[in-house]
């Protein structure tokens, strides 16, 4: 009875990396906007959930637009917001029913502070090594219903609390290639008596060049690389009024790969997740796959 | 320490005699920044170097880790504030290269060349001789040529690399002279 939370989870490490000025897809990096910049961040993101052990036979359709914006204060630190628009979709099988329930709107705010500990500059090439903390704000719905009643939690837009969350991520950006690194923890806190479980998110990405194979000599050029991530989450058992429940948490490893064309002005992407590790407890249902497109744009 | 000493000279050289300068102009602006290396960052260099130094003209040159900037006509160069945009921007500034076309002056011990627009003073040292701690800041041939070209108050046109001084006009690095007869 996690979805929800996956999702929430998710979104918040796939929000960072448009604090970038420098791109991985789904993973945060290191490296930080200049002074007086603006980036804009919009994504389009599908999750499909349809491997249910149970004789409910549950599909589960997300899709998420978060829409972030960050701007660089000094070079060293920046803010970021992002907005996420939900809809979600539940079909699921109930004495032999087939019923549809869902909900659309607003979801949790995300507040985040970025702060660049650590530059080395070379020829061509950089290495960075950033902070990040805030917290997601409870702007979504936590209390919808529909004809049927109030909706599960899965369902909700909102977690209903404020969840600090804390990080730091790892650039290598060269002409050729880029590694990232990211970690970041989230500490969730009770509302209405419900504690989702702390999220550990870990990510490790890598980017080429694939074009223009050959730089040219002077200016600037659009680049197409390829993108390969590895986007693992692990997540606590979630309380209701400090008990544990059993099936929620568990550890899910997804490899993103993708491919993205960056410019001056916008970086344009698509990747998509493939879950290779799915450990999750008691019965909850797996996902399939996420498809991610999205564009930002500087200013 | 020697080159210490001449450069304090040159300093009350400039005060002294409010050598006014003739003619010149900087082109060719060609600053060598560290850390610049996918094309989403650029925008930030054309922007600081734009609004913070003055700077117009910007060309990002990724491969070879070069921006060619020019200054409008009659403003001079500030090298502090190119290096503080350049950081701004998020990356470093490892050198400037450019060309000054101006006429030659002699301060004390020192050579320099001088800005008739903007009062930019640069003071002049031998690329070959960059070892000025225990050696002189030109080399005998490089100060004959600047000598020539100084008493004849003829324009001269040296392209040569930038670097600081503290609480002192920044230096060039001549690696290039050619007299300009007009």
């Amino acid at each position: 009875m996690t979805w929800r939370r996956w999702l929430i989870a998710g979104l918040a490490v796939f929000m960072l990396p448009a604090s970038a000025s420098g791109v991985a897809i789904n993973s945060d990096v290191g490296l930080t906007p200049f002074k007086g910049q603006w980036i804009y961040r919009s994504q389009l993101r599908y999750t499909k959930k349809a491997d249910d052990p149970s004789p409910q036979d549950r599909k589960f359709d997300v899709v998420t637009m978060p829409q972030t914006l960050v701007y660089g204060l000094t070079e060293k630190a920046s803010v970021i917001l992002t907005i996420p628009f939900l809809s979600k979709e539940l079909d699921s099988t109930t004495d032999g029913i087939r019923t549809s329930r869902g909900d659309a709107g607003l979801g949790d705010l995300l507040l985040l502070g970025k702060y660049r500990l650590y530059a080395k500059d070379y020829p061509t090439a950089a290495s960075r090594f950033s902070i990040v903390a805030g917290t997601d704000l409870p702007t979504g719905q936590s209390g919808d219903a529909d004809a049927r009643g109030k909706l599960p939690r899965d369902l909700q837009l909102g977690s209903g609390s404020a969840d600090p969350l804390v990080g730091g991520a790892y650039t290598w950006q060269s002409l050729d290639d880029e590694w990232d690194a990211s970690l970041t923890y989230q500490f969730n806190t009770t509302a209405n008596k419900f504690e989702f479980g702390d999220v550990l998110t870990y990510t490790v990405a890598y980017q080429r060049r694939v074009w223009p194979f050959t730089l040219p000599e002077r200016g600037l050029y659009a680049q197409w690389n390829v993108v390969l991530e590895a986007n693992g989450q692990w997540e606590q058992q979630a309380q209701d009024h400090s008990r544990r429940i059993d099936n929620t948490g568990g550890h899910l490893l997804f490899l993103s790969p993708g491919v993205q064309v960056a410019t001056k002005y916008f970086v344009a992407e698509t990747s998509i997740q493939l879950p290779v590790l799915q450990n999750l407890n008691g019965n909850q249902i797996e996902p399939d796959f996420v498809l991610v497109a999205s564009v930002r744009a500087t200013f | 320490m020697r080159n210490g000493a001449a450069i304090v000279l040159v300093m009350l050289g400039l005060v002294l005699s409010g050598s006014a300068p003739v003619a010149a102009e900087i082109e060719g602006i060609q600053l060598q920044v560290d850390g610049l290396s996918c094309p989403f960052c650029a925008l930030g260099l054309d922007k600081r170097l734009k609004q913070r130094a003055g700077l117009e003209g910007i060309q990002v040159h990724l491969k070879q880790g070069v921006t060619e900037a020019a200054l409008p006509r009659g403003q001079g160069l500030d090298v502090g504030k190119v290096r503080l945009a350049v950081q701004e921007a998020g990356f470093t500034l490892r050198g400037i290269k450019l060309t000054v076309i101006g006429t030659i002056s002699q301060n004390g011990d020192h050579m320099t060349v001088t800005s008739r627009h903007d009062g930019t003073t640069f003071l002049l040292f031998d690329a070959e001789h960059q070892d000025t701690e225990v050696g002189p800041a030109l080399s005998q041939a490089l100060r004959q040529q600047l000598e020539h070209a100084g008493q004849t108050k003829r324009l001269v046109k040296l392209r040569g690399l930038v670097h600081e001084h503290v609480g002192l006009p920044a230096g060039l690095m001549v690696e290039a002279i050619e007299e300009l007869f007009e």
